[in-house]
């Protein structure tokens, strides 16, 4: 399970952060953090970073959505199957400070959110920081081997 | 569907990380009258397990367990020492694209709950670990899971098709007690790399597995 961390020397963007290595949390204490889940389903430890550090979570809007009983409907072929309660701590509970964002949308911090790809199962976002893209679960291979490429990046 | 099971044939289900797709609610905090615990009582829930472990009497863990409809969004409830919780078990199986959103079943610790042998004393049917897609609670985890196998409880791990199929593998065989330390050892995660200036990449096991290694 691939993460990525994105520092500009005034921001730091933890992307799908899980067990974030001590280095980049001590960093994140001298920096402005936010953390961007390139999937909804991608949170991991955002939960807890935002408990720690504060940090807005961006997360790709459309993706999900709360319904009235309070789970997340992820709105994927997926998704339309069954609720799922994905980052519901962020937009149900508030536990944070949530900013969706939009495909083709132009993040604050200067990253691009890309479309995904139209997979089966999965609509995921790419995340365009400092020359790269973070792919999320855009590259997956659903066939025979089920091989996942998450987290590929390449020259924006 | 649903059935009950109550008294001495109810199942010890133990919902140890309540992570990303496992959590804990309180009936007040959803008003649909279903004794849920929010996710952020998972250390009140161990507890409250802890409490009625070894040297009690098996009544601590007397409860009540009614099976969903499968892939139902209703978390099966579980009564527990007096504590009213349950457990969703909605592993989404993150990183997976989804492929196992749809195949897990969604009354996986139940199945677990209603193959459950009639036990002959506190912990011997298997505990059901959820090991959800965040490390929080990873080292606690392990330290628990190796709790319990002291007292020689069988402990399942995880609620992924790994972990079912594991389950069907090891379900009806002999408990052993373990003779391993309890005290938890940190999981190690790879280093960082810094793939150029400014850009950091790591990887880190899915917590099931890292737990799993821990355990091994």
């Amino acid at each position: 399970m691939s993460s990525y961390a994105v520092d500009d020397a005034e921001r730091l963007l933890l992307f799908d952060p899980l067990a974030v290595p001590t280095e980049l949390e001590a960093l994140a204490a001298g920096r402005e953090t936010a953390i961007v889940l390139t999937a909804p389903w991608h949170e991991r430890d955002a939960e807890r970073l935002v408990e720690r550090l504060g940090a807005p979570v961006y997360h790709a809007a459309g993706q999900c959505a709360v319904v009235p009983d309070g789970h997340l409907r992820d709105h994927s072929r997926a998704g339309r199957r069954a609720a799922v309660p994905d980052v519901v701590w962020l937009l149900r509970e508030h536990k944070g400070e949530a900013r969706p964002y939009a495909a083709g949308e132009r993040l604050p911090f200067g990253a691009d959110r890309l479309p995904g790809a139209q997979g089966r199962t999965t609509r995921c976002s790419g995340s365009r920081a400092s020359g790269a893209v973070i792919s999320g679960d855009t590259l997956v291979d659903f066939g025979q081997v089920s091989r996942s490429t998450s987290g590929g990046f390449a020259p924006a | 569907m649903r059935s009950t099971i109550s008294g001495r044939r109810a199942p010890d289900v133990l919902l140890a990380d309540g992570g990303d797709h496992s959590y804990w609610q309180r009936p007040e905090a959803t008003g649909c009258g279903e004794p849920r615990c929010s996710r952020s009582d998972s250390g009140r829930a161990l507890a409250v397990v802890r409490e009625s472990g070894a040297g009690r009497d098996r009544g601590d863990l007397d409860g009540r367990v009614r099976r969903a409809r499968p892939r139902a969004t209703r978390p099966a409830p579980l009564l527990c020492g007096g504590c009213p919780f349950c457990g969703l078990s909605g592993f989404r199986g993150a990183d997976t694209g989804g492929r196992e959103h749809s195949t897990t079943p969604r009354t996986s610790p139940v199945t677990t709950c209603l193959r459950s042998r009639a036990r002959r004393a506190v912990y011997s049917a298997p505990v059901w670990i959820d090991v959800a897609a965040t490390t929080r609670s990873s080292g606690r985890i392990v330290a628990l899971a190796r709790e319990l196998r002291a007292h020689g409880t069988h402990v399942q791990l995880g609620a992924s098709r790994r972990w079912a199929r594991r389950l069907v593998r090891t379900d009806g065989a002999s408990t052993s007690a373990s003779t391993r330390a309890p005290a938890a050892e940190p999981i190690a995660f790879p280093a960082v790399h810094e793939l150029r200036p400014g850009l950091w990449h790591w990887e880190a096991p899915h917590p099931e597995v890292a737990v799993d290694r821990a355990l091994e």
